[in-house]
C-alpha cells in the first residue's frame, strides 16, 4: 500500500520541485535539480560531499533562495511565498540536520516543542509555558521515538542518536507532511544511523510523510530508501549504483541494472557485502556512468 | 646527487620584495617617531620623580595609624558607590536590550537599523562613565544620582556591543530549525536564540558591574557621589591617614565584589 502510494497517480506529490539553479559566486551548484517525493516515501539522495545536496536541501527549506526553479509541497507553491504566508507554509516541512540544531541548553521536551511555536502565543513562548495540549502532544512525540524518558533532559547532554530523534519528534509534533533530513547520520555511528533512518522510513510508513534524506553512504540508502536518487553535476539522477554495488558490479552493470525502486533492499545489496560495495559505488559509479 | 647537497633546505626560498623591505623599515621609523613626540608631550620627567619620592615617604609615613574614626560615614560612601555601579548597569542593561538587537547583524531588520544602532552603540561607549558624569552633575546637581546616569549610559554602549558580538557569534543551526516551524522572527529569537546565548550575557552584566564598581570610586571627585568624594577631600586637606584608610576600603570593596562577579560568572558557565 505504501508503495501504491509512491506510485499513486491523481494527487499531487508531497514535495515537487522543478528545475532549481543556485550559484554562490563563480560556482554554479545547482543546474536545474528536479525530484519528486510521494506521501509515505522515503527517498534517499546520494552524492559525494560537494555535489550539491546540502545546497539543493538549504533551497527545498527556502533557508537559501534559489535564483531560479519552482517548489511544490501538497501541489501548492512553495517558491514563491514571502513573510508569513511563507512561515505558514513552512509548518508542513520538518528538518532534521546532521550537526543536529537543537537549542542546547533546553529539555528535550522544549526542542520537540518548537514544532508549535506559530501557534503558540509569544509570552508563552518566551516564558516557556506552553499549553497542557501542546505538552501532551509533545510527549507522544517523544514517546513515539523511545526518548520519552529523558523528556526534561537538557539537549546537549543526549547522544547524538537521540538528538537526532529529538529533532525526528519535533517535525511529528509540528505535524509536518514533509521531512527533508540533511546528512541526518553522517556523525553517528552505524547502529544509531539504523535506528534514525529506520524511525524516519516507519514514519512515512505509517502517518505518510514524505522523507527526503541525503546520505554519501550507499550502503545505507539502499538499506532505507524506497527510491534512490544522485546528486551529479548540479541535477538528480536517478540513482544505478545498485548495479556496481557488489564485487560483480561491471558485470551487473553491462546487464543493465536491475534494481527494484521499493522493493525490499535487503538482497539487493546484502549479497555483495557492504564493506567492498561502498568503495566500488564511490569509487567506479562516476565513470562507469559517463 | 642528493636533494640534500643541492639545496640548503627542502624550503623554496622566501623572496621578499624591495618595496616589502621599505615598507617594513617606514613602518619602523613612524612607530619610533610616535613614540618620541608621545614621549615629548607626557612630559616625562624623571628628576622630578625623584624629587617627589621623599615627599610621597613621609606622607605614608604620617599616615598610621590610619584615620577609620569616621568609619560609618565612609562605609556609607562604600555602599553609595555600588548602589550608583548596580543601579547604573541595570539601566545600561535596559537600554542595551532593544539596542544590541538592532546592532547585530543576525537579529537587525537592516542597514536602515543597523548602522544608526552601531553609531549610537559606539557613541555611548566612546564617552567615559566619568565626561557623562561631568555632565549630569551639571544637569541633575550633585550627588550619586548624576552618577547613576553617566554609568548607566556609557554602560548601555559597552553591554550592546559585548552583547551583540555574543548573539552574532551565537550557532545560526537552531534559529534555522526553528525558523521551520514556521513561527515569527520575534518568538525564535527568543526561543531558540535567547538560551543559547543567555548566559554569555548575565556573564557580561556581571563583569560590567564588577567594572562599574571599580570606575565609580572616582566619581566623586567631580561631585557625582560614592567613595570619590571622601578621598578628594582627604587629599585636598592633605589628611594621609584618612587616605590610606579610604584606599583600603577601595581595595576591600573591589575585591569583594570581583570575588562575588567572578564566582557568579562561573557558575553561569
Amino acid at each position: 500500500m505504501r508503495v501504491a502510494a509512491a506510485k499513486g497517480k491523481g494527487e499531487p506529490a508531497a514535495l515537487e520541485a522543478e528545475g532549481l539553479w543556485k550559484r554562490f559566486g563563480e560556482r554554479q551548484v545547482l543546474r536545474g535539480a528536479s525530484l519528486e517525493v510521494a506521501a509515505g516515501e522515503f527517498v534517499a539522495l546520494l552524492g559525494p560531499s560537494g555535489a550539491g545536496k546540502s545546497t539543493l536541501f538549504r533551497c527545498l527549506t527556502r533557508l537559501e533562495e534559489p535564483d531560479k526553479g519552482t517548489i511544490r509541497i501538497a501541489g501548492h507553491p512553495f517558491h514563491d511565498l514571502y513573510g508569513r504566508r511563507l512561515a505558514d507554509a513552512r509548518r508542513s516541512v520538518g528538518v532534521v540536520f546532521q550537526q543536529f540544531n537543537l537549542v542546547r541548553r533546553l529539555s528535550a521536551l522544549d526542542n520537540v516543542l518548537a514544532g508549535r511555536l506559530a501557534t503558540t502565543p509569544f509570552w508563552r513562548v518566551a516564558l516557556r509555558r506552553f499549553t497542557e495540549e501542546d505538552r501532551e502532544r509533545a510527549a507522544l512525540a517523544l514517546d513515539r521515538v523511545g526518548l520519552l524518558p529523558q523528556a526534561h533532559q537538557r539537549a546537549d547532554t543526549l547522544s547524538g542518536g537521540q538528538q537526532q530523534r529529538v529533532a525526528i519528534a519535533r517535525a511529528i509534533a509540528q505535524g509536518s507532511r514533509v521531512l527533508l533530513a540533511d546528512e541526518p547520520v553522517a556523525s553517528l555511528d552505524p547502529a544509531n544511523a539504523r535506528r534514525v533512518l529506520g524511525l524516519m522510513r516507519e514514519l512515512g510508513r505509517e502517518t505518510g510523510l514524505a522523507v527526503l534524506c541525503t546520505l554519501h553512504q550507499p550502503d545505507l540508502a539502499h538499506e532505507f530508501g524506497d527510491r534512490i536518487l544522485r546528486m551529479e553535476g548540479g541535477r538528480v539522477v536517478p540513482d544505478r549504483s545498485g548495479a556496481d554495488f557488489g564485487v560483480a558490479a561491471p558485470v551487473g552493470f553491462l546487464g543493465e541494472p536491475d534494481y527494484e525502486p521499493g522493493g525490499e533492499p535487503e538482497d539487493a545489496c546484502e549479497e555483495g557485502g557492504r564493506g567492498s560495495g561502498r568503495v566500488l559505488a564511490l569509487k567506479g559509479a562516476r565513470p562507469l556512468l559517463r | 646527487m642528493s636533494l640534500a647537497t643541492s639545496r640548503s633546505s627542502l624550503l623554496p626560498r622566501k623572496e621578499r620584495s624591495l618595496a616589502a623591505r621599505l615598507r617594513f623599515s617606514g613602518g619602523l621609523v613612524l612607530v619610533v617617531l610616535f613614540y618620541a613626540v608621545c614621549l615629548h608631550y607626557s612630559q616625562v620627567d624623571l628628576s622630578a620623580l625623584w624629587k617627589g619620592l621623599p615627599r610621597l615617604w613621609t606622607w605614608t609615613s604620617r599616615a598610621w595609624p590610619l584615620d577609620f574614626s569616621e568609619y560609618p560615614v565612609l562605609l556609607q560612601r562604600a555602599a553609595e558607590t555600588v548602589a550608583m555601579a548596580t543601579i547604573g548597569t541595570t539601566l545600561g542593561a535596559l537600554i542595551a536590550v532593544p539596542l544590541c538587537l538592532m546592532a547585530a547583524r543576525n537579529t537587525s531588520a537592516g542597514g536602515w537599523v543597523y548602522y544608526p544602532a552601531r553609531f549610537l552603540l559606539n557613541l555611548l561607549r566612546g564617552i567615559d562613565v566619568f565626561v557623562f558624569a561631568i555632565i549630569f552633575v551639571a544637569a541633575v546637581g550633585l550627588g550619586p544620582f548624576a552618577g547613576v546616569l553617566g554609568v548607566g549610559l556609557h554602560t548601555a554602549g559597552s553591554i550592546a556591543k559585548l552583547w551583540s558580538e555574543a548573539i552574532e557569534t551565537a550557532a545560526p543551526g537552531p534559529i534555522e530549525a526553528a525558523t521551520m516551524s514556521g513561527a515569527s522572527r520575534l518568538k525564535i529569537v527568543s526561543f531558540a536564540l535567547v538560551p543559547d546565548v543567555l548566559p554569555s550575557l548575565a556573564s557580561t552584566i556581571l563583569y560590567m558591574w564588577e567594572f562599574n564598581v571599580r570606575a565609580s570610586t572616582v566619581l566623586g571627585i567631580v561631585g557625582a557621589g560614592g567613595i570619590g568624594q571622601e578621598l578628594k577631600n582627604s587629599v585636598d586637606l592633605l589628611m594621609f591617614d584618612r587616605v590610606f584608610a579610604i584606599i583600603l576600603i577601595i581595595l576591600a570593596m573591589v575585591t569583594v565584589i570581583d570575588q562575588i562577579s567572578a564566582f557568579a560568572r562561573r557558575r553561569l558557565a
